[in-house]
């Protein structure tokens, strides 16, 4: 184990490893509620509702996919422990490098799918 | 340079609690000087117990680091005030004896000052009420006990799970355990508290 493995010989942080914010990458996301109920400060919530699978081959049985509706972040409440990017099957959740800007009142900080999906690139 | 120290895996000395001031007094004197942590868990739930960690570090040059762990277990009591006690290693290490006022504050485990330690030893961190000590397992988190939690839904549905398959958070037990009580009744016991509090799936009681 390596303290400060994180910094390069320059002692910079690579921007991977920077716990700015927490990204969702949405289309991985299978709505399992898994990160809902790790998360130790309830700061994610979702919704989501089912959707029969329509491109059958016929004769197959019936199946249905979760579609997601909501996902929120409250990132007055989030303290950033990575638990919900750790445990997440799908990797729809990763460590972002960008901070998430002050804003006026706190209700602005729930962070909904737009928010936390577009920050990419 | 590059990649930073190495912290070479924790050697493991695990002491009786007549023993803990000794050992860390002979850690010292071989030249883990540097004190990483001083922390305890509430092992309830699997021994009555809280254990005590103290994290000593030992550099060698920049780039490498030593590091010994001395760990005792000392009683944990069904109530804060039945905790066991231990003596300080406050006089060996002064910074030592804010982890012990930390420590006294979140799981009612005492320490018993040498003669020639800092004061500090006996005092607390910070004035809680003797009934609170939040990091003891059995400890509910009242204010969760009232608010929705989001995680109680199924995935795809919007609303919460039927109760043959109903989840509990963390932190907040069946109300048939912890609920209003009548006062004839005895208090529920702690191994029982501390297995709803890990959440999951609630067991159907009786």
């Amino acid at each position: 184990m390596s303290i400060h493995a994180d910094l390069d010989s320059t002692g910079t942080r690579d921007a991977a490893t920077l716990h700015g914010s927490i990204r969702l990458i949405a289309e991985r996301c299978t709505s399992c509620m898994i990160c809902v109920r790790e998360c130790p400060t309830w700061c994610i919530s979702l919704d989501s509702h089912t959707e029969a699978l329509s491109d059958l081959p016929p004769g197959a049985r019936e199946r249905s996919r979760n579609v997601l509706d909501r996902f929120e972040i409250d990132w007055a409440l989030c303290m950033y422990c990575g638990i919900c990017v750790e445990q997440c099957p799908f990797d729809a959740l990763e460590w972002a490098g960008s901070h998430v800007p002050a804003v006026g009142r706190l209700g602005d900080l729930v962070h909904g799918v737009d928010e936390l999906d577009g920050r990419r690139g | 340079m590059s990649g930073g120290a190495v912290v070479l895996a924790d050697t493991v000395h695990r002491v009786a609690t007549t023993e803990w001031h000794e050992r860390v007094a002979d850690l010292l004197a071989e030249g883990y000087n540097f004190l990483h942590s001083l922390g305890a868990v509430d092992e309830l739930g699997r021994q009555p117990v809280i254990r005590i960690i103290c994290r000593l570090w030992r550099f060698g040059g920049v780039t490498r680091v030593e590091s010994v762990r001395v760990e005792t277990l000392v009683a944990r009591g069904d109530t804060p005030e039945l905790a066991g006690r231990l003596p300080s290693v406050s006089d060996l290490l002064p910074g030592a004896g804010w982890y012990e006022r930390e420590i006294h504050d979140f799981f009612g485990v005492g320490f018993d000052a040498p003669d020639t330690a800092a004061p500090q030893a006996d005092l607390p961190l910070l004035n809680l009420n003797d009934a609170i000590r939040p990091l003891r397992k059995d400890f509910v988190l009242a204010a969760r006990v009232a608010a929705p939690w989001p995680g109680a839904k199924e995935p795809g549905e919007d609303a919460a799970a039927p109760s043959r398959r109903r989840m509990s958070p963390a932190g907040v037990p069946d109300h048939d355990l912890w609920g209003h009580r009548a006062a004839d009744e005895p208090p529920p016991p702690p191994d029982d508290i501390a297995a709803a509090l890990a959440g999951g799936r609630m067991r159907r009681r009786r």
